[in-house]
């Protein structure tokens, strides 16, 4: 399965996709929100590993266009945020986020999230 | 004299060329300092990444340069922040393979500050106790910003041996840092919580007191609860406000009975006996609703009188029906709130 792993920090992106692929999945990445974005809506994904604070287009803001969008409406997402005060998770969950991590995070437990959310869409309702 | 003044020119002219020379000389290294940091970092991310991931490989090998032992710690720092569990474990583990809790204890002795504060804040992140002699000795730092890292960062080791030290730099700091003062005793109070009784102590600065009572209201943990009681009894009025706010916070049910001694007693302040009888409403037991009624009917000050109706209201049947009495008092003020009350 293909995931998207959207986070400024290349420490961090490299070591999200290390674990997923280590996991068995197919790893994607993008710098930026607006990248983030455009993958999104180009590549077959099965799920989104989404940090927060980006350039250029933050993940509240990106989450906002996918929802919008009816290819990407239903693309699981996990964010990952530096703060874990109520208003931005609630902000995140009302938005269309599946999942909410906050810093500092387990990369194991990030990608059992993200197993977990993508066979969850892939069972028949 | 003209020989002198254009010997003075000459030289002063000498004198700014050669430190024009000398800053452009200087951008000219720390820029390519910079290119060659910025090359090393993706192979060495790479490959820290790779070991943290997989549990079966090999460390990154320790950099031969001392740029890239800097790059590869700072890559390792700037990753330890956001991650825990076993990824932070390993790459705890790799900072001090690699010599970097030294590197960093050796960066508080440095002449510059700032150094000395970022050593201190990023020993707080590794959380090694391998720090912990260098960490005491930056506790008692000249520079205030990174006393306080050190103390935090030794308040993070959660060992009581430090409590004393860490309580120390952060009261002495409390009257002008109060943020980072904050900073540092929630810290204590998260990883060894018995180290706040110390903060809270008569003999310590009424700020750092303050600071200590708010703190602990922040954290909520049951076992604070005795402390805060012990302080209603203070005689500063600021202190026993924020000690009675907190056990409140807390929902204990051990402080009724010293919140109610506040409420009955007319000496008290009267921001004191507001605050006590918003906490007794917030604690939610029925016991505090006679000394709550006499309160709202009888208190001086009318914002005692409306926290008061305000925490019968969350006495269940018997602060209603006290309210409900209240309500048909000849004072049309008393009336007012206990209508006010029983509406919301």
């Amino acid at each position: 399965m293909l995931i998207l792993v959207a986070d400024d920090s290349p420490a961090i992106r490299r070591m999200v996709t290390g674990r997923l692929i280590a996991d068995g999945h197919e790893v994607v990445e993008a710098v930026d929100g607006q990248q983030a974005l455009e993958v999104a809506r180009s590549e077959p994904l099965a799920a989104i590993v989404l940090d927060k604070v980006m350039p250029k287009m933050d993940g509240f803001e990106v989450v906002r266009h996918l929802r919008e969008d009816p290819r990407t409406e239903n693309l699981p997402i996990v964010m990952l945020t530096g703060s874990s005060r109520e208003d931005d998770v609630l902000g995140g969950l009302e938005l269309g986020v599946n999942e909410y991590m906050a810093k500092p995070f387990s990369p194991r437990e990030l990608s059992v999230r993200v197993e977990r959310l993508t066979k969850a869409l892939a069972q028949p309702a | 004299m003209t020989e002198a003044v254009r010997l003075s020119v000459f030289v002063l002219g000498g004198l700014v060329l050669a430190l024009q020379a000398f800053i452009v000389i200087e951008r000219v290294v720390s820029d390519r300092r910079r290119r060659k940091a910025a090359a090393l970092r993706p192979a060495l991310e790479i490959e820290l990444a790779n070991y943290l991931v997989d549990l079966s490989a090999a460390p990154p090998a320790r950099p031969r340069s001392k740029l890239g032992r800097r790059v590869l710690r700072e890559v390792a720092l700037e990753a330890i922040v956001e991650l825990r569990g076993r990824e932070r474990e390993r790459l705890v583990g790799l900072l001090e393979q690699l010599g970097a809790i030294d590197d960093l204890c050796m960066d508080l002795l440095s002449r510059n500050p700032l150094h000395r504060r970022h050593a201190a804040e990023a020993l707080g992140e590794i959380n090694s106790g391998d720090a912990a002699d260098s960490l005491l000795f930056g506790a008692a730092d000249p520079d205030i910003a990174s006393r306080l890292a050190s103390a935090r960062a030794l308040a993070q080791l959660g060992k009581d041996d430090y409590s004393k030290t860490v309580v120390d730099a952060a009261d002495a700091a409390a009257e002008l840092h109060p943020g980072a003062t904050a900073a540092v005793l929630l810290a204590l109070g998260a990883n060894n919580p018995s180290g706040l009784a110390d903060a809270l102590r008569k003999g310590r600065s009424l700020a750092g007191r303050l600071i200590a009572a708010a703190v602990i209201a922040e954290l909520r943990l049951s076992e604070h609860a005795p402390l805060l009681v012990g302080v209603l009894r203070d005689e500063d009025d600021d202190l026993v406000c924020k000690a009675a706010r907190g056990l409140g916070d807390m929902c204990d049910p051990d402080a009724i009975d010293p919140l109610l001694r506040i409420v009955e007693a007319p000496a008290s302040a009267w921001s004191c006996r507001a605050v006590a009888g918003h906490a007794l409403g917030s604690i939610g037991d029925p016991r505090a609703a006679p000394a709550l009624e006499t309160m709202l009917e009888n208190d001086e000050h009318w914002v005692v009188r409306d926290r008061a109706a305000r925490a019968l209201a969350k006495l269940g049947q018997e602060g209603e029906e006290a309210l409900v009495r209240a309500n048909r008092s000849p004072v049309e003020e008393v009336r007012e709130l206990a209508g006010l009350a029983l509406s919301t």
